[in-house]
């Protein structure tokens, strides 16, 4: 039974991705290019080298981030849209403690600023969630909200105090996350959100604490009735799941970019909303779609060199990955459709007997 | 400080409060129809893109604003054809497909605009949509000027207001519209056809929304850029649950951001000492603060956010 | 109320004053008595039963079809109704009567189909059968009624309240000035018709919601804090009104939804809840699906996929499991087919047995008399009497569940 319906749950995104891939196809064609041309250009992109499959996983890392701060709020039956605020103040808060903490070793910075960066992203999180309890305010709009104010604070602070010469971006950080394995470069970033990913999923699905945590997103007045905290845990959702954001942020800045400027971050937070949903809210899907989505950002400026074909291009797969996984989701949630199932394995197992 | 009491410059305030208002205003009504049904639709925002888009395309090919208007209705309604398939006939959760759609919407709309003027960086623009004063009225010392002096859109967009009030609290068709969204089942039971009625509501929305995102590119500024929108949408949805899902709260909660929108802008001129990101912030506070103080759980229809299924008991 | 009716008018503009003169005159020709000014919310569910059916009248209905319309009625109420009905028929309309009641089904019908699983089983004409008959061909096989002693005293108090009020001024959502107390190995039955304030003295002894004046004492001792999770590791364990809002997590599965309550206890889990062992939880999943006759096809089914008998039985299992002291039991035998209601009642008797207080709320009268040993009625948010559950006076007693006393009229 439990398989049977996992097995459903891994099928929905993996047709999805498919379908999404041959519409993209015929859309290519139609616009006069060829799409199998067009693809191994993008699967050279991603995979073609060393470097490249490097870099890979250098823009696959972000995503997994603002991917598990999405899965973690959603299990808890909340909507954290603000993960873009929360990355960016995350890397806000690493770039303040590595301009004023100087004189101390690499590692140890790293640490601290790593640290600063989870409690920035916390902070940033939890404000709509007090909102969320104390005046049952919905917490998208807040959120929303303050990724805007995140956004202007951040481009307010490299155009002023954070400046560092005539560009408008701060100047870069001193520690820096290693590349690891001399062959292929993996960042240690990478290896982070991994690590973060298996502690998330061990909390959700071996810890009491967890098994509660999710009850309250399936049926709220279930879990409380049946004695749970709902609101510290709802509480305890949006402060991690904005951790895990303003950590990713922290290893962006320390890991890859170095510097604070116009578009950092950008975009991460929705694509994270996008990932949690296409991998069911489930911290390994989360980090195999999001290697997906690092994948057809990594290949899609190379089939854009090789092709002359547009980026947006794959912009539109991926946007369609999203719109029919979750459509997939609600079909085969459909009363009717669960109907069908359960009778096609009836009548196998009344075969067997 | 004299320069504030100048009655110049409060004409050209309340002038743009009411400009910029508009979007928000149409949209908050677009979402009102759809709430009103018993549909949480939150993809405002990429409708509104795609809007955007579509009205932006269509005035440039024939240089008519008014037919990039329509254009817009027509794109809004299509993309949320998508939401309402999804979510009505489906169940998928209207939160999430709207999100979904909030995704989709803007990247096809940046693919539409890049194929057809190329990947470069230079803005392209369009005739805007010129203002049709009302005669008479608009000749009125200051309040002439602010309120009968503006596009059709704007007009439009306010008439909406007592056409919504009426059809809400007069008409039995409204009162069936929300009958749906308050208790589906009891509607149908009556005979209302509650599918149908969601569908309406998501055309409604659909065309509203993306009347919106075209007044943008038409009336307001004449070209497109992907962050044409800049979460209007958001602004939108938080414009309905401060007004208490009623077209006048809804009017006021719109007035109230045009006017924080107007502001910042006119401070940025004046004020060159303070950095223009921090100015650019407060129609967003603006927002966050008025729903921390003034937000109320859930007032709105009893039945919002849940799919209908004939069969459930 | 208006706005209901107002919906069938022709026209696009609403006539107020008209409308309202057509449903007054039309209310008076059955003898249907409504306040139409007044919000539908507001009033009392058996008034609500009659805008249904006027809302059906003024439509003209000729075939009016009543779903299972006297579960929230009192017997003076159901009389009420059946009077409606016959004039109806009178009337050359016809009526569907829908219900579970057998007592009501032979009265009312002049023809009785049998309907069980989905199938027409028969239809007899009234003249020609009777209860047994009939509950025969509901279950399709031999019913033995059972015979219990009932306790006539107890000698602690698990749970007493004293003037405790919540929201006094609602009469269908509010408890006033309430004293009461359950026994420890006794069943008291609140009986009332539904909508009297019963919902939030569940939810009151249950912690979900906190009394705004009085005092509440469990176990003879003041209640820290108000919460659910209090009440339970108290001692206190819980049958919802709504199975599937309140006690069940319907996307989980079933065996998820049994060891809900046990995932700190060490057979459960190393180090109250840091690793959950799951063999352990499979090996405790199965033992209570065994003991409480549990029908599924596995444990690692969806529980929302379950009948509705076979998912109160789960929480049946979960909340007795527990061995608790009071035991909150809220119309838990409500869409049951009479197997499972049988099987639910003897597992609350053997609770009751082994010094279980039980506090019984329901709306089915019949179940109210037949377990309990003392009967309290709940009117407009007050107890207007209790009643021994021996020999108990049942015209009293459906007298005070409609607010009246013996010797007032009807």
């Amino acid at each position: 039974m439990n398989t049977k319906n996992n097995l459903i749950k891994i099928l929905v995104p993996i047709i999805a991705i498919v379908v999404s891939f041959l519409v993209g196809a015929i859309l290519i064609a139609c616009i006069g290019g060829n799409p199998i041309e067009a693809f191994s250009y993008l699967f050279k992109g991603a995979f073609g080298s060393a470097s490249n499959i490097s870099d890979t996983f250098v823009k696959a890392t972000p995503l997994i981030f603002t991917g598990l701060a999405a899965t973690f709020a959603y299990r808890c039956g909340v909507f954290n849209l603000g993960a873009e605020g929360q990355f960016v103040m995350g890397a806000v808060a690493s770039i303040w403690i590595s301009t004023t903490l100087t004189g101390i070793p690499d590692v140890l910075q790293l640490i601290i600023s790593i640290t600063g960066g989870a409690i920035a992203g916390g902070l940033w999180g939890v404000i709509p969630g007090i909102l969320k309890i104390t005046r049952g305010l919905n917490e998208m709009i807040v959120s929303i909200m303050l990724n805007y104010v995140a956004i202007l604070f951040m481009g307010y602070l490299y155009s002023g105090p954070l400046r560092e010469g005539s560009v408008p971006q701060t100047g870069s950080v001193t520690a820096r996350l290693a590349k690891l394995f001399s062959q292929i470069k993996i960042p240690a970033g990478f290896i982070i959100a991994l690590v973060i990913a298996a502690v998330i999923y061990y909390y959700l699905f071996y810890t009491s604490s967890g098994f509660k945590l999710r009850t309250v997103g399936l049926n709220r007045t279930a879990a409380e009735y049946n004695g749970f905290p709902v609101k510290k845990l709802i509480l305890i959702s949006f402060i991690v799941s904005g951790a895990i954001a303003g950590i990713g942020g922290s290893v962006e800045l320390h890991g890859t970019q170095f510097r604070l400027m116009s578009g950092f971050g950008e975009g991460y937070g929705f694509d994270g909303v996008a990932i949690a949903l296409i991998g069911q809210l489930n911290p390994v899907g989360t980090v195999l779609v999001a290697y997906l989505f690092a994948v057809l950002r990594k290949g899609a400026t190379t089939m854009q060199v090789g092709t002359g074909l547009p980026t947006s291009v794959i912009d539109i797969i991926q946007a369609l990955v999203i719109v029919f996984a979750v459509a997939g989701s609600a079909f085969v949630n459909l009363p009717k459709i669960r109907q069908v199932f359960t009778n096609l394995t009836g009548k196998s197992k009344k075969e067997g007997k | 400080m004299e320069a504030i009491m100048n009655v110049n410059f409060i004409q050209e305030l309340l002038l743009s409060m009411v400009r910029m208002a508009t979007p928000i205003l149409i949209v908050a009504i677009a979402e009102l129809y759809s709430e009103r049904a018993g549909l949480v639709n939150i993809g405002l925002d990429g409708m509104m893109a795609f809007g955007a888009l579509a009205g932006f395309l269509t005035c440039y090919i024939t240089n008519n604003p008014y037919l990039g208007i329509l254009a817009g209705a027509i794109c809004g309604i299509s993309v949320n054809m998508v939401y309402a398939f999804c979510t009505i006939t489906l169940g998928a959760e209207q939160i999430v497909y709207g999100m979904a759609i909030n995704i989709f919407a803007p990247a096809l709309a940046s693919f539409i605009y890049k194929i057809y003027f190329g990947i470069n960086s230079t803005l392209i623009s369009n005739t805007l949509m010129s203002a049709a004063p009302i005669p008479f009225l608009s000749k009125i010392p200051v309040l002439g000027n602010v309120l009968f002096n503006h596009t059709p859109i704007v007009y439009l967009a306010y008439l909406l207001v007592p056409f919504t009030y009426v059809f809400f609290n007069k008409t039995k068709a409204g009162l069936n519209f929300k009958a749906v969204g308050e208790f589906p089942k009891a509607a149908e039971s009556l005979g209302i056809n509650v599918i149908r009625t969601k569908y309406l509501a998501s055309v409604i929305c659909g065309g509203l929304a993306g009347i919106g995102g075209a007044y943008l590119t038409t009336s307001y500024i004449g070209t497109y850029s992907d962050g044409v929108v800049s979460g209007r949408g958001f602004i939108a949805l938080s414009a309905v649950i401060f007004g208490r899902w009623m077209p006048g709260g809804v009017l006021m909660a719109a007035l109230l951001f045009g006017f924080t929108d107007a502001l910042q802008l006119r401070m940025q001129v004046m004020n060159s000492g303070t950095p223009y990101q921090l100015l650019a912030m407060i129609p967003y506070l603006c927002t966050l603060f008025v729903l921390a103080f003034f937000g109320i759980k859930k007032a709105g229809p009893k039945a919002n956010g849940r799919p209908f299924f004939k069969e459930e008991r | 109320m208006k706005e209901i009716l107002r919906m069938e008018n022709k026209s696009i503009f609403i006539k107020k004053e008209a409308i309202k003169k057509e449903i007054v005159s039309l209310a008076a020709k059955y003898s249907l008595d409504i306040e139409i000014d007044k919000e539908v919310t507001e009033i009392s569910v058996g008034a609500q039963q009659r805008v249904e059916i006027l809302k059906a009248l003024y439509r003209g209905a000729e075939v009016l079809i009543l779903d299972e319309p006297t579960a929230a009625l009192t017997d003076i109420e159901v009389e009420g109704l059946f009077r409606i009905i016959r004039k109806l028929t009178a009337e050359k309309k016809s009526v569907i009567f829908i219900s579970h009641k057998m007592r009501e089904v032979l009265e009312i019908s002049d023809q009785i189909t049998i309907l069980r699983a989905g199938r027409t089983i028969a239809t007899v004409a009234k003249d020609n059968t009777d209860a047994a008959e009939l509950a025969n061909l509901m279950i399709g096989k031999e019913l033995v009624t059972c015979e219990h002693e009932k306790v006539t005293d107890t000698k602690e108090n698990i749970i007493s309240l004293k003037n405790v009020s919540y929201n006094k001024n609602s009469k269908h959502s509010g408890i006033r000035d309430i004293t009461l107390a359950v026994g420890k190995g006794e069943i008291l039955g609140i009986a009332g018709v539904d909508g009297n304030g019963q919902s939030q003295l569940a939810q009151m002894v249950t912690g979900v919601i906190s009394p705004e004046h009085g005092e509440i004492l469990l176990h003879a001792k003041k209640i820290a804090k108000f919460i659910p999770g209090y009440f339970i590791a108290s001692g206190v364990s819980h049958i919802p009104e709504d199975r599937n809002k309140m006690g069940l997590i319907g996307t989980m599965s079933v065996k998820e939804n049994l060891i809900l309550k046990r995932l700190e206890k060490s057979e459960i889990s190393l180090g109250k809840g840091l690793f959950l062992k799951k063999p352990a939880m499979v090996k405790c999943a199965e033992n209570m699906k065994d003991k409480y006759d549990i029908r599924c096809e596995s444990i690692e089914q969806e529980t929302r996929n379950l009948s509705g008998g076979n998912q109160q039985k789960i929480i049946l299992a979960r909340e007795l499991e527990e061995n608790p002291d009071l035991l909150v039991a809220v119309h838990p035998t409500r869409g049951l087919d009479v197997g499972a209601t049988r099987f639910v009642h003897e597992k609350m008797l053997d609770s009751r047995d082994n010094g279980c207080g039980v506090l019984l709320i329901s709306a089915d009268f019949d179940e109210v008399l037949k377990l309990s040993d003392r009967i309290a009625v709940m009117f407009e948010g007050q107890i207007v009497g209790v009643y021994s559950g021996k020999n108990p006076p049942i015209k009293e007693i459906s007298l005070a569940m409609a607010g009246k006393k013996m010797g007032q009229g009807d």
